[in-house]
């Protein structure tokens, strides 16, 4: 078979990106964005720059939002509890597998 | 082509109302959602969920597939002429056709003679995970990722087509990183570009070391003498063997760190590699050792439980 060799980009090391590109990458509209961003859901990475711009991080958020409000149809404001709900699961996520990494004989 | 019942994925009735398929997709998507359960055979039942309701949910694709009939589902057949001539529009090539593609190829065909025909649409973006050994993102390795991603064909049809991509995982990657293939996703339409290819970086669980970040953690197990008296103990790192020295009186629990042998950093620098003490006894021991261990126990003025006694 023929294999592709292929160069990937890191996309957490990308960035900062506009609202525009965000938009692009996640498939939410940029007022859509904004909103989240005011909700405190999206972390700009200088909140008082007159252009905003996103870490990678927030993109692959806004992506996760963009699946969630097409598959339940959810409404800005279902959308945004959500996202505040799943920022809080993997930041538990994290911090539990930090917690498991240093008890004895537990693997991941 | 083998059949599937799109309404027995549902759970509904053939004669379902939009709402009553809405309802019924709404509950199984709560219990399947990639983004709500961790389960791999959920994310695999939500595919399928998904696809049930993409095609019962648009009018037109319900009618198209209605009009395929009832059969059982994974039981092979061929649309009816009628059918090709109205929806298909190939005269063959069915045989090796998956359902959801043949009806997302007529409702692409749709929107290609549909008033919007002339604008170009991006192609979508598909998302991968793909688990790598730790010593896979320790050197920086290519890895081979073999995937069927859906493409159109000459005769308009879509077709899952095996591929191979050889990416190299970037040195340092984390558990979780994401990497962007560009072009790699969906085919765009009528001159659009190509979608994107996320691929998500899990590490496969290591028999030493276990992942956080940069750094490693692994259990060093200790024996009591060892702890007490101090040693130096030779362990593993992802760089090969080095020396740890072990302060006399080290207690099980503590953290003993060597700093730069843990994963690379993606710019410069490493993590560093946290060996957990674990103090291990034999389980059985010869007569010699059981008599050292009886005189150790009658002169040792050691109590380990000082604590609880002084609480009361």
């Amino acid at each position: 078979m023929k294999i592709e060799i292929v160069e990937a980009v890191a996309f957490e090391e990308c960035g900062p990106y506009s609202v525009g590109e965000v938009a692009d990458f996640s498939g939410l509209s940029k007022d859509e964005l904004i909103e989240l961003a005011n909700a405190g859901v999206l972390e700009p990475v200088d909140v008082t720059a007159s252009q905003w711009s996103f870490s990678a991080a927030n993109i692959a958020l806004a992506r996760t939002g963009c699946r969630l409000r097409t598959d339940f149809d959810l409404d800005l404001d279902a959308l945004t509890l959500a996202l505040q709900l799943i920022r809080q699961i993997r930041s538990l996520e994290t911090e539990l597998q930090r917690i498991k990494a240093r008890v004895p004989g537990t693997y991941l | 082509m083998k059949f599937k019942d799109y309404y027995q994925v549902l759970g509904v009735e053939r004669g379902a109302t939009p709402e009553q398929i809405k309802k019924a997709y709404r509950k199984l998507a709560h219990k399947y959602h990639p983004d709500v359960s961790k389960d791999v055979a959920a994310e695999e039942r939500f595919k399928e969920v998904g696809e049930a309701y993409d095609t019962l949910k648009d009018p037109e694709k319900r009618a198209a597939y209605d009009r395929l009939g009832s059969h059982r589902a994974g039981q092979d057949f061929t649309p009816p002429p009628d059918w090709q001539q109205q929806f298909g529009g190939a005269a063959a090539g069915f045989e090796d056709v998956d359902l959801s593609d043949l009806l997302a190829s007529f409702a692409a065909g749709a929107r290609r003679h549909g008033p919007r025909s002339r604008s170009s649409m991006r192609g979508q973006d598909y998302e991968v995970t793909t688990q790598v050994s730790l010593e896979d993102a320790y050197h920086g390795r290519e890895i081979d990722l073999e995937l069927s991603l859906p493409e159109y064909q000459e005769n308009g049809l879509m077709h899952h087509v095996p591929r191979t991509f050889r990416v190299r995982v970037p040195k340092g990657a984390t558990d979780g990183q994401r990497l962007r293939l560009p072009g790699k996703g969906g085919q765009g339409m009528e001159g659009g570009p190509n979608g994107d290819l996320y691929l998500t970086i899990t590490f496969r669980p290591h028999p030493i070391f276990r992942p956080h970040g940069h750094d490693l953690y692994l259990d060093l197990a200790l024996a009591p003498w060892e702890a007490v008296l101090g040693s130096a103990v030779v362990i593993p790192t992802l760089a090969g063997s080095v020396e740890l020295k072990i302060p006399a009186g080290t207690r099980a629990g503590r953290t003993l760190r060597l700093a730069g042998k843990g994963m690379p950093k993606t710019r410069e620098g490493f993590g560093d590699l946290h060996a957990v003490v674990q103090i291990v006894v034999p389980t059985r021991v010869g007569e010699r050792e059981r008599e050292l261990f009886e005189q150790l126990a009658q002169v040792s003025t050691f109590n380990p439980r000082l604590h609880l006694a002084e609480a009361h």
